[in-house]
Order: structure tokens, then sequence, then C-alpha cells
């Protein structure tokens, strides 16, 4: 019988490589009896629609994350300029 | 992606390589700093992205927004820098404290009882969407990733924001399939667990 840490570790490697036939089944009959399981299972779902989404998620952050710095700015701008005269149009 | 408009066939060889960095450079550099976890590489990756990018502007098609174009881009890059970081300092190095509550959470005894059963019952999370939508979750979020420790966030960000296949990360980073499974599980166990505490809060 898998215990709710195997079945953590299991929900987690799914999203890595194909689970066996036996680890499959395995995961849903337990996940049919253990709620805590149930609601990991979710989170991670959750977890990972929000990761795959990172980009817009920064974007709502614009205020308060981190951003360049002016300097920052200025180096890479430089770098395009000097790119843009070697390589005109 | 709100001052974007979706790009239409007029639009398609019009690039503004002037403007990248105005429009786009925070976000690219947020993105870089949260895989790379250093500002020095982060400006750096930015830098090869837009130079990149000015090189093959006219591959462009305009089928996607210019910034999903330009991360499409950095995305690459972060390939890279991560191949370099981790030849500069593997894993193994890193000092692990099992009782940090922003590490290890898998190993965290309290966790799980003896017979492998979570001892807290576990909250829930509600509809993605929803907590997609809201700003309190990505404060947490990004909280949470910077409190992970900085060579496993490197390679769960490889994984789970750029999307990079496991077998590519355990090819261009040289760990076994098993190591990489078990960092990858260590890092959404301890980040699931930060998000509970700080975002549900």
């Amino acid at each position: 019988m898998l215990s709710c840490k195997d079945i953590s570790r299991l929900v987690s490697e799914s999203e890595d490589r194909a689970l066996t036939r036996w680890e499959n089944l395995g995961v849903r009959l337990h996940l049919l009896i253990c709620r805590n399981c149930r609601r990991f299972s979710w989170q991670m779902k959750v977890l990972r629609q929000a990761l795959r989404h990172f980009d817009t998620g920064m974007e709502k952050l614009q205020d308060d994350a981190d951003a360049l710095s002016t300097e920052a700015k200025d180096r890479i701008r430089q770098a395009l300029q000097c790119r843009r005269q070697d390589h005109p149009g | 992606m709100t001052d974007d408009a979706p790009p239409t066939d007029a639009a398609v060889a019009a690039v503004h390589p002037e403007q990248w960095l105005e429009r786009h450079g925070d976000v690219l550099y947020r993105y870089a700093l949260a895989h790379l976890r250093d500002a020095h590489h982060a400006e750096e990756a930015v830098q090869e992205t837009l130079l990149a990018a000015l090189e093959s502007r006219h591959r462009y098609t305009g089928k996607s927004t210019e910034r999903t174009w330009l991360i499409g881009i950095l995305k690459h890059k972060l390939i890279d820098h991560g191949r370099r970081q981790w030849r500069e300092t593997p894993l193994d190095e890193e000092n692990y404290s099992p009782d940090d509550p922003a590490d290890g959470a898998a190993n965290n005894p309290r966790l799980f009882d003896e017979s492998g059963h979570w001892t807290l019952a576990l909250r829930q999370w509600g509809n993605p969407a929803h907590a997609l939508a809201q700003r309190q979750f990505w404060q947490a979020l990004d909280k949470c990733l910077a409190a992970m420790p900085p060579k496993l966030a490197r390679i769960f960000m490889l994984r789970e924001v750029s999307g990079v296949e496991s077998e590519k990360i355990c090819q261009e980073l040289g760990v076994t399939a098993t190591n990489l499974w078990t960092m990858l599980y260590r890092s959404r166990m301890s980040l699931r667990h930060c998000l509970e505490r700080t975002w549900l809060a």
C-alpha cells in the first residue's frame, strides 16, 4: 500500500516522466480515499499552471519587483547601438 | 501583456528594436533574475537576448507578441547560463539545512509521520484561474521562489517555467534522471509548503 509520502513523490514525478501502469493505478486508488492527497495533487496543478504563466505574473508585480537599473539599461543600450551600427538595416 | 496589441498582418515587419529595452527590458530582466538568481548573469542574459533578437529580427513573423518572441529567445539564453552556472558551482557544494522551512520540506519529519501520512491537513487552493488573477498569489510565489536555495531554484525554473524537457536538463547539466526528479520533488514540496503559509496565511 502506498503512503501519502509515496503518493506525493509519484504525483511530482508524473510531471517529469511517464508513471508505470501500476504506479498510475496506485495513485488513482489512493486519491479516491485520501482527501489530503487529492488536495496535494490539485495544488500541484495550480502551481504548474502558475509557473507556465510566470511572465504574466511578473507583469502583475511590475511596480514592486526588481527592475533593470538605469546604469544597466545604459550598458545594454550601448551594446545594442554598437551592434546596429555594425549591421545597419 | 496589456500594452501589446495582438500583431496584425500589417505589423509583421514592424519590430521596434529601439523600444525593446523600455517596453520589455524589465520583464525580461525579472524573468531572467528569477531563473539565474544573480543580477549580473541576468543583465547579461537580457543583453544577449536583445542582441540575438536584433540579428534575427527579420525572422519575427508576428504570430506571437513581440514580448513573447523575445522571451522565447531569452529561454535559450537561460539554458546556456544555467549550464555555465552549474559548471561553476555544482549542487553538491551547497549546504542544505534540513530544518530550514524554505528547503527540504520533502524530508521535513513534521510534514509526514513515520507511516508516511500527512501530519497536517492540506488547504484548498481553489480554482487556478482565480489564484493566478490575484496579485497576492504572485507576491507570495515570488517570495517563496526567492527563499529557495538558488541552485535548486535554477533547475526548477528551467523545468517548470521555461518548460525544458527533463531529458534535456539531464543532458545539459550532466545530472542523472533520478537526481533530477528528486530535486524537482524537493522544489515543489518546499514551494507548496511556503505558499500555503505565505499566500493563504
